[in-house]
C-alpha cells in the first residue's frame, strides 16, 4: 500500500493529537495537519470537571503538548477553525474560512458535544454546558462567586461538579430523572450508596424529577421548575445530561468504523468519542467516550493509515473523582443479570455478571488495588496486552509528560 | 536510554504500565505504581507513559553519548 502524501486530522483533542504524534513516531514523513474548532492547543479534557475546577491544576498544566512540539514534529495547526464539509471524491476538507485542505487520508476525531436541555426558557442562555476549556473557565468564575448552584443531570460531569461546588461551600441542588444516581450504568445497588453519600455531603437531591421550565434574568440567577411543580432558585445553573457525537461531517450521529478505525469511505478514518467502532470482543459496534478509548483508537488509526493491520479492542475504562471517592470502572455492561457488591459507602466494589455468570464489568470505589487484576480478568481470553495494539514495541513514541515529552530519538542520535 | 519518573500521587492503579514494561514498573499492594529502575533502554517505557490515563508517568530520552 502506498503511504498517503498528506494526512488531515479534524479534531484537536486527545484522539486527534494521538493520531498525529503516533504517525510521526512511526516515521511518517508526509504532510500532517491538525484542525481544531477550539482556539487552544490540545489539552487534557477529563480534568475540566476535576482538578481544573478544584483549582489543583492551572490552565497551563492542562496543555498536552507545547507549541514547540508541533513545530519540531512538523504538524501544521489550524486552530479555531471548524471543518464544514468533506468532499470525499475530490479528497478535500473545506474549513469555515473557505480554505481547503487536500488529504490522502482523513481522520475524523471531532469528539462529542453536550446534549441540549429539551426545555425552553430565558435562562437557557445562562445555562452552562461543561465541555470546553472556555466553559470550565466560566464555571470556575461562577464557583468563585459562591451562592446557589443548580446542577441538572447526575451523570459523571454533574456529580463531579456538584462535589467541587459543595467542597467550595456552595449550596448545591442536583436534579436527575432517575431515582438513584447512575442507575442505568451502575445499577440501583451502587446508586443507593452514592445517593446516601451525596446526601451526607449536603447535596439537595431531587431524584426522579425532570425540569419542566427555566426562568431567569440575563447575567445569571434564575429559577428552575420541576415536573412536581417544585421550584429551585439558583445563581448558577449547569446542565450535564450527556453528550452526542459530533459526526455531522459524514452524516448524522456517530461514525461507524471497523476495529481499526476505518469508515466505509476509502481513506477516511474516525476515532475517539465520535467513532462507533466495531468491538470484536463484544460482537457489536459501540461508541465510548473515555480517555483510554480515544488514546487507543487513535494509535490504531495511525497504524492503519500506514498500512498495518491493527485492531483496537481494549477493555473500556473510566474514572471519576467525587465526594471523596475515586470511582474506577472497567469493562462494559449495557445490561447485566446479577451484581455482587462488597464493602460500604467509603470503599466498595461492584461486579456485574451476565446470566451465565461471566464477569462483564466492575466498579471499584477507593479500591485502586483491585483495578489492575479486574482489567486483566476482563481482557481474557484475548492474549494481547490491554493497551494499544503494539506489534512493534520498538516503535518510537513520546511520553505524555507536561511539556517534558521525550525528545525525538532522531534528534538525540545526532546530538554531539 | 530513557529516564523514567512516576508520580504515585497521580497513579490510579490502572496497571497498563506494569504490563507493558514489567521490568520497570510494578504496582504495590495498594495498587500504586513504583519504579524498579529509573533508567531503561526499553522503548516500551514510552508506550507505558502513553497508556497511563492519569498522566502519572513521564519519560525523558537521554542524549546518546558519542564516541
Amino acid at each position: 500500500m502506498a503511504l498517503p502524501e498528506s494526512v488531515v486530522i479534524v479534531g484537536a483533542g486527545l484522539a486527534g493529537l494521538r493520531t498525529a504524534e503516533t504517525l510521526r513516531a512511526l516515521g511518517y514523513e508526509g504532510r500532517l495537519s491538525l484542525v481544531g474548532a477550539e482556539p487552544e492547543l490540545p489539552y487534557e479534557r477529563p480534568a475540566l470537571s476535576k482538578e481544573f475546577l478544584t483549582g489543583r491544576k492551572s490552565q497551563a498544566q492542562l496543555s498536552l503538548r507545547s507549541p514547540e512540539f508541533f513545530e519540531q514534529e512538523g504538524i501544521e495547526l489550524a486552530l479555531g477553525r471548524r471543518a464544514e464539509k468533506v468532499a470525499a471524491g475530490q479528497h478535500l476538507l473545506v474549513l469555515d474560512d473557505g480554505s481547503e485542505l487536500r488529504w490522502d487520508a482523513l481522520v475524523i476525531a471531532t469528539g462529542s458535544r453536550p446534549r441540549k436541555l429539551p426545555v425552553q426558557g430565558g435562562a437557557l442562555r445562562d445555562l452552562i454546558f461543561l465541555r470546553t476549556l472556555a466553559d470550565a473557565l466560566e464555571l470556575r468564575r461562577r464557583l468563585d462567586e459562591g451562592g446557589r448552584l443548580a446542577m441538572i443531570g447526575a451523570g459523571f460531569v454533574g456529580t463531579e461538579v456538584a462535589s467541587t461546588a459543595v467542597a467550595r461551600g456552595l449550596d448545591v441542588t442536583l436534579v436527575d430523572p432517575l431515582p438513584f444516581p447512575f442507575e442505568r450504568t451502575l445499577g440501583a445497588e451502587v446508586g443507593v450508596l452514592l445517593r446516601e453519600r451525596y446526601r451526607d455531603h449536603g447535596v439537595d437531591l431531587r431524584l426522579g424529577r425532570t425540569v419542566s421550565d427555566l426562568a431567569g434574568g440575563v447575567g445569571g440567577g434564575g429559577r428552575l421548575r420541576l415536573d412536581d411543580h417544585s421550584q429551585i432558585e439558583f445563581d448558577t445553573a449547569i446542565a450535564g445530561i450527556g453528550a452526542e457525537p459530533a459526526g455531522e461531517l459524514l452524516g448524522r450521529g456517530g461514525i461507524a468504523t471497523d476495529a481499526s478505525g476505518r469508515t466505509k469511505l476509502p481513506g477516511i478514518y474516525a476515532c475517539g468519542d465520535v467513532a462507533e467502532a466495531w468491538r470484536p470482543s463484544l460482537g457489536r459496534r459501540l461508541r465510548i467516550e473515555h480517555w483510554t478509548n480515544a488514546a487507543g483508537q487513535a494509535a490504531a488509526v495511525a497504524r492503519s493509515i500506514l498500512g498495518e493491520e491493527c485492531v483496537h479492542d481494549d477493555v473500556p475504562f473510566f474514572w471519576s473523582d467525587q465526594f471523596g471517592l475515586r470511582l474506577q470502572y472497567v469493562g462494559y455492561a449495557g445490561e447485566w443479570a446479577r451484581v455482587e457488591l462488597d464493602g460500604d459507602g467509603d470503599s466498595f466494589s461492584a461486579r456485574y455478571f451476565d446470566e451465565r455468570g461471566r464477569l462483564l464489568a466492575a466498579l471499584a470505589a477507593n479500591r485502586p488495588a483491585e483495578i489492575a487484576a479486574l482489567r486483566r480478568e476482563l481482557a481474557e481470553p484475548a492474549p494481547a496486552p490491554a493497551s494499544a495494539p503494539s506489534s512493534s514495541r520498538g516503535a518510537r513514541s513520546r511520553g505524555r509528560g507536561r511539556g517534558l515529552a521525550v525528545q525525538p530519538a532522531r534528534a538525540a542520535a545526532t546530538a554531539p | 536510554m530513557f529516564r523514567i519518573e512516576a508520580d504515585p500521587q497521580l497513579c490510579s492503579g490502572f496497571g497498563s504500565c506494569a504490563e507493558l514494561a514489567p521490568a520497570v514498573f510494578q504496582l504495590d499492594r495498594s495498587g500504586v505504581v513504583s519504579l524498579l529502575v529509573d533508567e531503561s533502554d526499553d522503548p516500551a517505557v514510552v508506550e507505558a507513559a502513553n497508556s497511563c490515563p492519569m498522566g502519572a508517568i513521564t519519560v525523558f530520552e537521554l542524549a546518546v553519548e558519542s564516541g
